[in-house]
């Protein structure tokens, strides 16, 4: 039990340390000189009396360390000697040390990075205090729809839905675009979170169509420079005033948005409020207390059926999941993989560590003989051994770190709006523990073992035990190039893939054209006649543009993510039975989609002018149709027809054009036919899509086309205002996304294999170094020599690369549905991937064998 | 031998409270000390001198000596120590210790 102020006394003492021995030593010796001056005095020899006086005085050594001990603080000072010496063994090993701290950053970072990802998207819990409540809508809503929801539900007692709208913000410097969000109903209060400063507005304001604006608070801190003045003032959002009504917490976001600023639906798009056809929120809700998802769901089925009554041509099923779930969505399988792969390449990174200490614990045998023989117990050695582990496991979690800040900002630049969105990932107190623990952890596990083994066989001071541990190192190495080639195989089948569907024909030409949704309201476009007077309008209005050089119409827009089938028949073909008639791709089109959108007219004519509405019926069908159901024919001047619609007439068939890439870029081509708008026979299709192709090949300014749409109709609701070139990108994003990542791992895992068949490699041939000393002098040249130590680094790479290889063909069948146009087992990708493998490891290989190979004869005869 | 082998063996402890008791005749170096503790005792206690100085570095830190470097009467420099108010109590408890540890012996020794 110490007193505060011994305490203090052993901290000075401590600090002085070094002065202090050397008092006592002094100390000492003086007080022997006294006792041989006494004994002389008395008339003694004096070589007697300084005999006498050491027996007597005991081990001055021994007495100096008894000394240091009674104030130093023992097992922090063995500590910091582990440490020091540990460090200058580190330095004087430069690669050695380098080798295992980057192998041990690469593998840890990499774990971090995604471990980062994981955490933020699967594990934190949502921002929001009611996030047990939390509900959330599948798929897409229209605002009536949540309105009307909010009003009859009773089990949810609040329901709201927001979309994503990017805003003009004019006002300090330059027009700027700022992510923003319409919100219908009471979102704030659904999800619970009061705001930081003022207030929120909710469905009442939004009724009365009070302009006001909430907004995050990383956007007040950096545009509003976190003035408390700002709430009450305006700002000037495409076009409209806002005055700042409130500011959310800190991480506030709305759930899979990025928007900063948000404004009532009703004052920012009017047009669409009464538009139950558009489909473009994201709707949640809050579960009553009471109430159960269940009950919520039931509910909502009869609110959605009575709904369905009131306005067929709208109706739809409501489907209510977790808000986490929806929010997670199809990333949770992507991710986990993600992780498992990551640690695949820890484990990989962990035996290069294993294997590299082995090798330097070895290579110590003879200090740890030296050390234990001068009195060093076996605690003491495990101690330094373990801090040395510690030291290096620490230094790779520092680097570790630094690699997954790097990591994960790479990442994060190019991750699917999902991840994106979720909340800001960023390299967090969990994630940096997370580091900590699994560098401490991997440095103990394998860093241990080795020690422990080797200290065994120490005391039996056999180096011919050492010839075990070569064993086990040669298996693990050839592990690693095995599972190395697992992942290079794999990421080099994502890549061919992604390749071919990168240059996957389109059918049309995306470049300089953009692309809009709309939909007229059944309201005021009940009939067919006023959608087709409206659509032949615009289509005129819009290629009257000087800035347009061509404008077209389509239902479904390719690769636009949506499609529409019908069963049709085939006139001349064998009868089908009912309800197994041939489904079709059907599209409706204005007269210059094709041009717009440049697909090719293989045969017979488009759309003309005499197409009119009391025209005959005509239709252009794709290549796809054509050799489906008339290979051997003329596909033109066929007939077909709706199934079971006996009153519509027969489409006669009049131009093929070349197959487009409908669904994804990896589906096949389904046949499709195209039928003018103009003669339209079914009026609830009122989704359109506008493409607009620039003139000249510059883009054109969505405003304007807004604006030519609007001064037709200005209540008409548009979203998706796209380039095309967006669309296509959007549906290859997460295949991207995957492929880049594996990439990324497979080369990781292929570094730290080279890494680990070049220590191996030099460590044999430092077991062989006597033997190599003796050939050389026996008349062995640089070459014979090389191809020596080649062949041990050969036969470790071939037996690595057949293990791989048998493992790619085994697991490559579970990339199926990953990879595109080539088989599982392409045979080019995998031999390329064994040739890199092969030359990466001849060249680690290399290294070492050409350092043997000069080696000089007389050190190395010398070598013990 | 065997004599000094079993008086070390009462020692550690008892040294301390030696060293202390000897500092109350007056500050003293180290040899000082050894000297005065092996005459006082009649050469009975004869302390190994190195282990003088672990213990008086446990004196020093504990707070019950202080020391400092000096000249020594032949003109030598030598590290004298002193004992403080806080080693005088010290002092105190261990002889009172110590006394009843004697007498508890002396007790079991007396009805053996």
């Amino acid at each position: 039990m110490e007193s505060l102020g011994e305490l203090l006394r052993r901290v000075w003492f401590f600090l002085n340390s070094r002065s202090r021995d050397r008092e006592v030593r002094e100390e000492m010796e003086q007080h022997i000189a006294l006792k041989i001056e006494a004994s002389v005095a008395a008339g003694g020899d004096p070589e007697d009396a300084k005999y006498a006086a050491l027996r007597q005085f005991g081990n001055p050594t021994l007495q100096r360390e008894q000394a240091h001990e009674a104030w130093g603080f023992g097992w922090l000072e063995t500590l910091l000697q582990d440490i020091r010496y540990g460090l200058r063994i580190l330095y004087r090993n430069p690669g050695f040390t380098l080798a295992t701290v980057i192998t041990l950053a690469l593998g840890i970072g990499l774990n971090t990075a995604v471990f980062s990802i994981v955490d933020a998207v699967l594990l934190k819990p949502l921002p929001y205090p009611e996030r047990d409540r939390l509900v959330a809508f599948r798929g897409s809503q229209s605002l009536p729809d949540v309105i009307d929801i909010a009003e009859q539900s009773r089990s949810l007692s609040s329901v709201a839905a927001y979309a994503d709208w990017p805003l003009d913000l004019v006002g300090n410097s330059e027009p700027e675009r700022v992510d923003g969000a319409m919100i219908g109903g009471d979102m704030f209060s659904a999800l619970g979170t009061p705001p930081a400063i003022g207030r929120i507005f909710g469905e009442a304001e939004d009724r009365r169509m009070e302009p006001v604006v909430v907004s995050s608070y990383a956007f007040w801190k950096t545009h509003l420079g976190g003035d408390r003045t700002a709430i009450g003032r305006p700002l000037q959002l495409s076009g409209k005033d806002y005055t700042l009504i409130g500011v959310m917490p800190p991480e506030f976001q709305l759930p899979k948005s990025k928007s900063q600023l948000w404004i009532p639906f009703r004052v920012a798009y009017p047009e669409a409020v009464d538009a139950r056809g558009a489909h473009f929120m994201f709707a949640l809700g809050q579960l009553g207390s009471g109430y159960t998802m269940a009950q919520a769901q039931s509910e909502l089925d009869q609110i959605g059926a009575a709904l369905g009554k009131l306005h067929p041509e709208e109706a739809r099923t409501f489907t209510l999941v977790a808000l986490r779930d929806r929010v997670v969505g199809s990333v949770k399988t992507p991710l986990l993989v993600l992780f498992g792969a990551a640690g695949l390449v820890l484990l990989i990174a962990c035996s290069n560590f294993a294997s590299l200490l082995m090798a330097r614990t070895v290579a110590r045998a003879q200090e740890m003989k030296i050390r234990s023989a001068i009195g060093a117990g076996q605690p003491r050695l495990v101690r330094q051994l373990l801090t040395e582990c510690v030291l290096i496991a620490m230094l790779g979690a520092g680097l570790g770190i630094l690699v997954a800040v790097l990591g994960l900002h790479f990442l994060l630049s190019m991750k699917p709006d999902e991840v994106a969105a979720f909340q800001r990932i960023t390299i967090d107190r969990a994630a940096l523990g997370f580091a900590i623990i699994s560098a401490t952890i991997t440095g103990l596990i394998f860093g241990l073992p080795p020690a422990f083994a080797f200290l065994r066989s120490s005391r039996v001071a056999e180096s011919s035990r050492v010839v075990g541990r070569t064993g086990v190192r040669k298996t693990l190495v050839i592990a690693q190039v095995g599972l190395s080639l697992i992942l290079l195989a794999s990421a080099g089948l994502l890549i061919r893939s992604f390749w071919r569907l990168q240059s996957v024909p389109l059918g049309f030409e995306p470049e300089g054209v953009l692309s809009l949704r709309m939909t007229l309201p059944a309201a005021r476009y009940a009939a067919i006649a006023t959608q087709e007077q409206f659509l032949v309008r615009l289509d005129n209005e819009l290629n009257s543009m000087p800035e347009v050089e061509s404008a077209g119409i389509v239902t479904e827009l390719p690769l636009g993510g949506s499609r529409m089938m019908h069963n049709m028949i085939v006139r001349d073909l064998p009868p089908v039975p009912e309800g197994q008639e041939p489904e079709i791709y059907a599209h409706e089109v204005s007269r210059d989609y094709f041009a717009t959108m440049r697909i090719q007219m293989l045969a017979g004519r488009g759309f003309t002018l005499q197409d009119g509405p009391k025209a005959p019926p005509v239709g252009v069908v794709n290549q796809a149709f054509a050799q489906r159901f008339f290979p051997t024919q003329n596909v033109i001047g066929k007939e077909v027809r709706w199934a079971r619609a006996n009153d519509l007439p027969w489409i006669t068939i009049v131009g093929v054009v070349r197959d487009v890439r409908a669904e994804a870029l990896d589906e096949s081509q389904e046949p499709t036919i195209y039928t003018p708008f103009i003669q339209k026979v079914m009026p609830w299709k009122r989704s359109q899509v506008v493409v607009v192709r620039g003139r000249g090949g510059s883009p054109v300014d969505p405003n304007a086309i807004r604006n030519a749409i609007w001064k037709l109709d200005n209540r008409l609701p548009i979203t998706d205002v796209l380039p095309l070139r967006d669309v296509i990108s959007e549906s290859v994003k997460e295949r991207r996304f995957n492929m880049i990542l594996l990439t990324i791992f497979a080369g990781l895992a292929f570094t730290l294999a080279s890494i680990g068949v070049y220590g191996v490699v030099a460590y044999l041939v430092s077991q062989r170094t006597r033997e190599i000393g003796v050939r050389v002098a026996l008349g062995a040249q640089r070459v014979d020599i090389l191809w020596l130590v080649l062949r041990q680094g050969l036969q470790l790479l071939f037996m690595g690369a057949v293990l791989g290889l048998c493992g790619a063909l085994l697991s490559s069948s579970l990339l199926r549905d990953m990879v595109y146009g080539i088989g599982v087992t392409d045979g080019a990708t995998f031999f390329f991937v064994v040739v890199a493998l092969i030359f990466i490891g001849v060249l680690a290989t290399y290294i070492p064998a050409r350092r043997a190979s000069r080696l000089d004869p007389m050190t190395a005869l010398r070598v013990e | 031998m065997t004599d000094q082998k079993d008086q070390r063996e009462l020692l550690p402890g008892t040294l301390e409270m030696l060293i202390l008791k000897t500092l109350t005749r007056g500050p003293q170096h180290g040899y000082g000390i050894a000297q005065h503790i092996q005459q006082t005792s009649d050469d009975v206690l004869q302390v190994e001198e190195g282990s003088l100085y672990p213990a008086l570095q446990r004196l020093e830190v504990k707070g019950w000596v202080t020391a400092e470097w000096g000249i020594s009467p032949t003109g030598r420099r030598a590290r004298n120590y002193k004992i403080t108010a806080m080693g005088k109590k010290q002092l105190g408890v261990e002889a009172s210790n110590y006394e009843r540890l004697i007498a508890g012996i002396a007790r079991v020794m007396g009805t053996a």
